[in-house]
């Protein structure tokens, strides 16, 4: 244990305090028994039990679980093959180079600029098929493409640890193409399957420009939702909301934790 | 031999792997080309086009929007659009460097910890980091509240008349903005404080005076792989971010992503809009290329 | 006729890995592929079980060409170096991979699995996991992966490497016995010289891509063709001579050889176990050196005898000690012409 200067904890703790602040603020004023203003009335749930009333937020809901699972689902079929081709197969080396830039893009990209580039891409192809109206199936659309870099590449970093040699040995044991993907290589990739789909699926559901650029009037997803109650004025239903958002975030992190570790362990 | 070779223990010959091999890697860089790239393309393109009277793409190509950019308006020249830029880039900067200056301490502190509590306090950086940006942001409009002891403070050190929140203001964006992109720059450097070598602190405390060469020299180069990684992750998104910015920072403190999103908006002015989505692409590129040249130049410590 | 190579060529780059490399294995046998890193042992290995294909040359198994054959149609299974037993398959499951691999029944599956892991007596721990497991249990378990699809010819890369010393000498000796066993042919890679004696028929001795000896493990030993046998297998004094009548003229005088001498000069050779104590002159080849250093070495000692560099072993109750002046006989039939 290494004795500090006393000012290291402080602005340690600090920094924590600083981030967790705003969090706590929203979770007590969920519970806060008043409309307007911000003294405390008294302790009262009546704003969760309005959430699960409010047909709005209810249909966010559902649109952002439909948009996230549809969109971690295919990003992950797309992203876990790209992965083993990009990874298991000899390219020349300026292919490669090519490949692997375009693979980045997503990552490297601020997301608002890649959001107006869909937009007017959506606008242009609007004027050819009326399906590209703003709604759902942009948003899959814009969804899948960062996810797909995403998953590409926690799976190619697991791709990358296994070891040539198991390839080989299923080889000498008399394994066909097929029958050594499924019975060797997806097995053991999938530990970074399963990570690279709950990171595309955090991604989606956390998403706020992309939606925002591509989103109809009937595709609301939650933090679309949130964002125009806001600048409309902030009520308590959203502290309710958000509080349950973070609860959810916080056992999420604590569940994918446990999970990294059991897998450590193996 | 006919050109044929073994491939992961697989007999076969180059064009037969590479034929599957596109297979498996086609869908994924067919589709990044075709809902990326190709838009981005088509991005730059808009940027020379004119707005229609009633807010279509007219296809007449000018460098109106550049001109524009610049600060050639309607009304004379103003330097609005290269004040939107620069604040931005001089967010984006503060706020990267306010982070990293929050962050050793804090990795420094975890790491000191003893091995079963730091997976608690990694977890309670995590948690924030995967918390929606929206319910971050707006949370500070609650705690920058008039009746909340900050703006309280404020008022009685006579910053701010009573009553008012301390938002809009770029003090509360720079709050915004730090604590949105402080998980951003702490996580990756953790990686690399967790390894750090104390022993070479050690040896710099016997060889410098001062705490800061000690810091300069030892502790530096060492976690420059994380550092590098948060920067990436912190300064380019941080330029174009709108969310913190629209909420905290008001109409008068406008940002690229805020003049971004306008322009597809209530303005809706694609064409120009374009051209500011390309002005930030062209400053995200310089971030990229300084910090590959950087990278490069720290390398032979 | 077993296994069988000709005139195999392989070159990485700029590095010749092989070059004109032949061998033959008689069916049963074990043969070692012996050498330091580098040498091309393991990428002779790997051509023979089909993960690298010769730049040219012929691969043959029981009379049939196989040098253009996938590695998953060889009748030939390997042990690898680090085992590659699949992680996420219990141990029952991973000797059964070859076997389902080529949709063999259920019921054949299971009995035959059963036979391979008794026959590595680990056939109480089908349901355990590799992770689970010692180096020397996965060992078995890998031999028994491989053995459970009946090959033609068994191939082993360095298998022993991952073990501790003592647990090294047991293994290899269950090994040999296992293939004696088993009546098959055996293949086994290594650069450890004392395990390619103690488990080999045959063995080939490599450097840089090719074979410089190979034959029965006694006859490599006791008869070297040139220094870098000589000196790979076991401790070697090498003495520089001269073509004599009869023999050859040494540093230390005359010398009986064994085997006649193509050269005008060139050199022998002569194990440390070869150069004899003797209380006084010997008959034949005999000088009398100085003791300069001896070594204790619990079941003999190491003397090495100055002027010269002869190095010899004696009983330790000779009673031999630094700076004795002692009478050592070359023994003949020791005493080894070199090719070189």
């Amino acid at each position: 244990m290494r004795r500090f200067h006393w000012l290291v904890p402080l602005t340690a703790l600090g920094a924590l305090a600083f981030l967790y602040v705003p969090l706590m603020a929203v979770a007590v004023f969920s519970v806060n028994n008043s409309r307007f203003g911000l003294s405390w009335q008294g302790f009262t749930l009546k704003w969760y039990a309005k959430l699960f009333a409010n047909e709005q937020i209810l249909e966010a809901a559902w649109n952002t679980l439909v948009l996230a699972t549809v969109s971690t689902v295919i990003a992950t079929v797309i992203g876990t093959i790209l992965a083993i081709g990009l990874d298991r197969y000899p390219w020349p080396k300026r292919l490669f180079s090519a490949l692997d830039i375009n693979l980045h893009l997503p990552v490297v990209t601020p997301e608002i600029v890649f959001a107006a580039a869909l937009a007017v891409a959506f606008g242009v192809l609007r004027l050819v098929f009326s399906i590209f109206e703003p709604g759902l199936l942009n948003m899959i659309i814009g969804h899948i493409t960062f996810q797909v870099s995403f998953v590409a590449l926690v799976v190619r970093a697991r791709l990358e640890a296994i070891s040539k040699d198991y390839e080989e040995a299923a080889r000498d044991l008399y394994a066909d193409n097929a029958y050594l993907l499924r019975r060797v290589m997806l097995p053991l990739l999938k530990p970074g399957i399963v990570g690279g789909a709950m990171l595309a699926f955090t991604l989606s559901l956390d998403d706020f420009v992309v939606s925002f650029f591509t989103a109809g009037p009937t595709s609301v997803t939650l933090p679309l939702y949130i964002y125009a109650i806001v600048r409309r004025g902030v009520t308590p239903e959203i502290h309710a909301l958000s509080t349950l958002a973070l609860t959810a975030t916080v056992v999420l992190v604590m569940l994918s934790e446990r999970f990294t570790r059991k897998q450590n362990k193996e | 031999m006919n050109s044929h070779l073994v491939w992961y223990g697989e007999l076969t010959t180059l064009r037969r792997l590479l034929r599957r091999g596109l297979y498996f890697a086609a869908p994924g860089m067919i589709w990044i080309l075709l809902f990326l790239a190709l838009p981005s393309l088509l991005l730059i393109v808009v940027s020379f086009t004119t707005r229609g009277a009633y807010g279509q793409i007219e296809w007449t190509f000018t460098l109106e929007n550049f001109k524009r950019l610049c600060g050639f308006g309607l009304y004379g020249w103003s330097a609005d659009y290269f004040i939107i830029l620069f604040r931005s880039v001089h967010v984006a900067f503060w706020t990267t460097l306010i982070c990293i200056l929050l962050s050793y301490p804090l990795c420094f502190y975890i790491a000191n910890k003893p091995e079963r509590s730091r997976y608690f306090w990694l977890t309670l950086i995590i948690i924030p980091f995967w918390t929606n940006l929206v319910i971050r942001a707006y949370a500070w409009l609650l705690v920058l509240a008039p009746q909340l002891p900050l703006a309280r403070i404020a008022n009685a050190l006579g910053l701010i008349p009573e009553g008012t929140p301390l938002y809009p203001s770029s003090f509360a964006v720079y709050l915004g903005m730090v604590a949105t992109f402080l998980p951003f720059v702490a996580l990756p450097l953790y990686s690399s404080v967790e390894k750090l070598d104390w022993a070479l602190v050690e040896a710099a405390n016997d060889l410098y005076a001062g705490k800061i060469r000690v810091f300069l020299h030892a502790i530096w180069p060492q976690t420059v792989p994380g550092i590098s990684v948060g920067i990436t992750l912190t300064f380019i998104p941080a330029m174009g971010m709108f969310v913190v910015p629209d909420f905290l920072g008001g109409a008068k403190y406008m940002l690229v992503g805020n003049l971004i999103q306008q322009q597809f908006g209530t303005s809706r002015d694609w064409p120009f809009g374009a051209a500011v989505s390309l002005a930030l692409m062209v400053l995200t590129l310089v971030a990229l290329q300084l910090q590959r040249k950087r990278g490069k130049k720290v390398e032979p410590i | 006729m077993s296994l069988e190579a000709y005139a195999i060529y392989k070159t990485y780059g700029e590095v010749q890995a092989l070059h004109n490399v032949d061998l033959v294995t008689k069916r049963g046998e074990f043969f070692t592929l012996l050498g330091p890193s580098g040498c091309g042992k393991t990428t002779l290995l790997r051509i023979i079980a089909g993960l690298e294909l010769p730049d040219s040359g012929t691969v043959m198994l029981s009379g049939q060409k196989i040098t253009t054959l996938p590695a998953n149609e060889r009748n030939v299974n390997t042990v690898f170096q680090s085992y590659a037993l699949f992680p996420h398959l219990s141990l029952f499951e991973n000797v059964a991979f070859g076997l389902r691999s080529r949709r063999f029944p259920k019921s054949e599956v299971e009995a035959k699995v059963k036979t391979a892991l008794t026959m590595v007596h680990m056939e109480k721990l089908g349901d355990r996991f590799p992770h689970q497991l010692s180096g020397g249990q996965k060992q078995r378990v890998a031999l028994a992966r491989a053995l459970v699809n009946e090959p033609e010819v068994l191939l082993l890369d360095e298998p022993m490497s991952a073990l501790d010393a003592k647990l090294r000498q047991s293994v290899q000796a269950e090994l040999r016995q296992l293939q004696q066993s088993l009546g098959k042919t055996f293949i086994l890679v290594t650069h450890d010289q004392e395990e390619a004696l103690t488990v080999s028929d045959r063995i080939a001795v490599m450097r840089r891509g090719r074979i410089e000896q190979y034959g029965p493990a006694r006859e490599i030993y006791e008869k070297p063709k040139n220094r870098y046998v000589a000196d790979f297998l076991g401790k070697a004094n090498i003495i520089k001579a001269r073509r004599a009548d009869g023999g050859a003229l040494t540093d230390f005088g005359f010398m009986r050889t064994n085997g006649k001498m193509e050269w005008e000069e060139g050199y022998l050779a002569i194990r440390p176990e070869n150069v004899v104590f003797h209380t006084q002159k010997p008959a034949v080849n005999g000088v009398e050196l100085t003791a300069a250093e001896v070594f204790y070495r619990g079941d003999h000692v190491e003397v090495w005898l100055e002027p010269g560099t002869l190095r010899m072993r004696a009983a330790p109750r000779r009673g031999i000690a630094k700076g004795d002046q002692i009478w050592v006989e070359l023994l003949a039939s020791g005493l080894v012409v070199l090719d070189e």
